[in-house]
């Protein structure tokens, strides 16, 4: 993955956005977005509160709608439904700042020094692509049922994420910039934090973006193959005592987690690269 | 050649002394020379330009003065110092402002950066920053950021960090090459002025020759391939200048004439080789 730290634009105001008078159109056209997006939620919900009701498809093992949430809102009145949320956000958490921490240190260090990096690559290009799924055996084996065997998967398949976009970033530092910065002396900490992080965050949160949808998706997998505690957990418990309403619902609440994440790092960003050409758009010169 | 036998114009020792720089760069299809043999002293505040027709290593040699870039062959020195590193009383205004100024940081964090670098007060950095953003007329703009500016306001910015950082020596690379020619005009004002406020030593290259006879105290003309100084020409025009006068008076028309015909004459010698 080697996605540029560019977003498709979404219809949010920058934060520096001077405060006059905005241009016709733009606010009205953001609230389009949305209300076109709750449009087609409430489609979806539709159609699949229909679907059920008709021969195409068994009610039994496709609740409506509305069943589902009325499941999940039940659920979401227990302790056991609210402790299974916190261990998956806890393991998918940790297990993401390990990676975010270790992908960010190591990357600057590497892509600073070009013969580490040569070094490096080829080994990087033959860990990168095995699948984090493929370590299951081996963190059962390391450390059983415990939160450390979700760990293992969850920092191994969102550090590749993020170390990649990082190496992309400290790449991308531009030559002016490094000179203007060498030329008015500054030493190699001040060149790194000044010029080398700024330049590489984009990338960064870009990483992070990919690696936190990775993450949460290694958690769900490891809860429900190893059976460390979590919504993983939950969803194969309930699909053995033969309760597809509450698998659903516990579908549902990891569907919920994962946009939540997605948002939340989409904040992070925005707020961290006001000066971004992606954020701060039509305010360019 | 009549750079060592040259009057001085100012009083002054030299504070920059350049002598039989030339730059190889190797690669594997063999070696491309940049910089054959160069030469000149620059006196205590004065102000020269270096003009050339393009190819003929302008900005290798400014890398190599501002210590960017080693040289294969001969020496670089500030005040009497070897010049190995870039030196601490130097600034260089590069041409691509936009690059060159970091977009994360305001106009103010911008002039500040290299000032926390050295490590001085805070009131001295606040009171060096208003002083140069006031010089360049930007005084308002502090809490902007560079992107928020137009190419002009933007390379004074760069113009400001650079006369904050207090030089004795300031190195400016086609500073205005990418900026339109009313921008230009104000910005070559805007150099002698802030050059006869600050008392820098100024080495201003250009491929423009106007810019070059109009701004400078000195006009060193370079060859092409060989890279060498063709010439050393003088430019006794009167002191305060002014983009209408100055440009139409008759000397101004002579001196160019001069500098031009060098630069005709560096190109068919090249042409030759």
């Amino acid at each position: 993955m080697t996605t540029s730290p560019t977003r498709a634009g979404a219809g949010h105001a920058p934060a520096t956005a001077p405060s006059g008078p905005q241009p016709p159109g733009r606010g009205s056209a953001s609230v389009r977005t949305v209300s076109l997006g709750l449009c087609g939620i409430v489609l979806f919900l539709l159609a699949w509160e229909l679907l059920p009701r008709t021969p195409a498809a068994d009610p039994q093992y496709l609740p409506p709608a509305s069943t589902v949430l009325a499941t999940l809102a039940e659920r979401a009145a227990t302790a056991q439904f609210w402790g299974a949320v916190g261990d998956t956000v806890l393991a998918w958490g940790s297990g993401l700042a390990i990676a975010a921490v270790a992908a960010t240190v190591l990357g600057l260090v590497v892509g600073s020094v070009p013969l580490l990096r040569a070094y490096t690559a080829s080994t990087v290009e033959f860990l990168r692509p095995i699948p984090s799924v493929a370590l299951i055996p081996l963190a059962i084996l390391l450390y059983g049922t415990d939160i450390r065997s979700t760990l293992l998967l969850v920092v191994y398949a969102a550090f590749w994420q993020i170390y990649v976009q990082v190496l992309h970033g400290v790449a991308d530092v531009d030559p002016v910039a490094e000179e203007t910065a060498r030329s008015y002396r500054l030493g190699r900490l001040a060149r790194i934090r000044y010029l080398v992080w700024p330049t590489a965050l984009p990338y960064l949160l870009t990483g992070l973006r990919l690696g936190a949808a990775v993450a949460l998706i290694l958690t769900i997998t490891a809860q429900l193959v190893i059976g460390s505690p979590g919504l993983g957990q939950e969803i194969a418990v309930a699909q053995s005592s033969g309760a597809p309403d509450v698998v659903y619902a516990l579908i549902v609440a990891t569907g919920v987690l994962g946009v939540l994440v997605n948002t939340g790092v989409r904040a992070v960003e925005r707020r961290a690269l006001h000066w971004h050409p992606s954020v701060r758009g039509e305010v360019s010169a | 050649m009549n750079r060592d036998t040259r009057p001085h114009s100012q009083e002054g020792p030299d504070v920059l002394d350049v002598n039989g720089l030339r730059k190889t760069y190797g690669s594997a299809g063999g070696s491309v020379e940049a910089v054959h043999d160069l030469t000149f002293r620059l006196d205590a505040g004065e102000l020269a330009c270096l003009v050339g027709p393009s190819g003929c290593g302008k900005t290798t040699l400014l890398k190599c003065v501002a210590g960017l870039l080693a040289p294969t062959g001969g020496t670089v020195a500030v005040d009497g110092r070897p010049v190995h590193e870039p030196p601490p009383d130097m600034a260089v205004v590069f041409q691509e402002y936009g690059r060159s100024l970091f977009p994360w940081l305001t106009v103010r964090g911008n002039v500040e950066l290299p000032l926390k670098e050295k490590r001085l007060p805070r009131a001295r950095r606040t009171a060096l920053v208003e002083e140069a953003l006031e010089a360049v007329g930007l005084a308002g703009s502090a809490r902007s950021h560079p992107w928020e500016l137009s190419g002009g306001m933007q390379q004074r910015v760069a113009i400001a960090r650079a006369i904050a950082y207090e030089p004795r020596v300031l190195l400016m690379d086609e500073p205005f090459a990418a900026v339109d020619a009313q921008t230009r005009a104000d910005l070559e004002d805007l150099v002698r002025g802030l050059w006869q406020r600050f008392e820098m030593t100024v080495l201003f290259v250009t491929h423009d020759i106007d810019e070059a006879v109009y701004l400078g105290q000195r006009v060193l003309v370079l060859s092409s391939a060989p890279t060498v100084v063709q010439d050393d020409v003088e430019i006794d025009l009167p002191e305060q200048r002014d983009q209408l006068t100055t440009r139409s008076a008759q000397r101004f028309t002579e001196l160019r004439a001069r500098v031009h015909g060098q630069i005709q004459q560096a190109k068919q010698a090249s042409a030759r080789e």
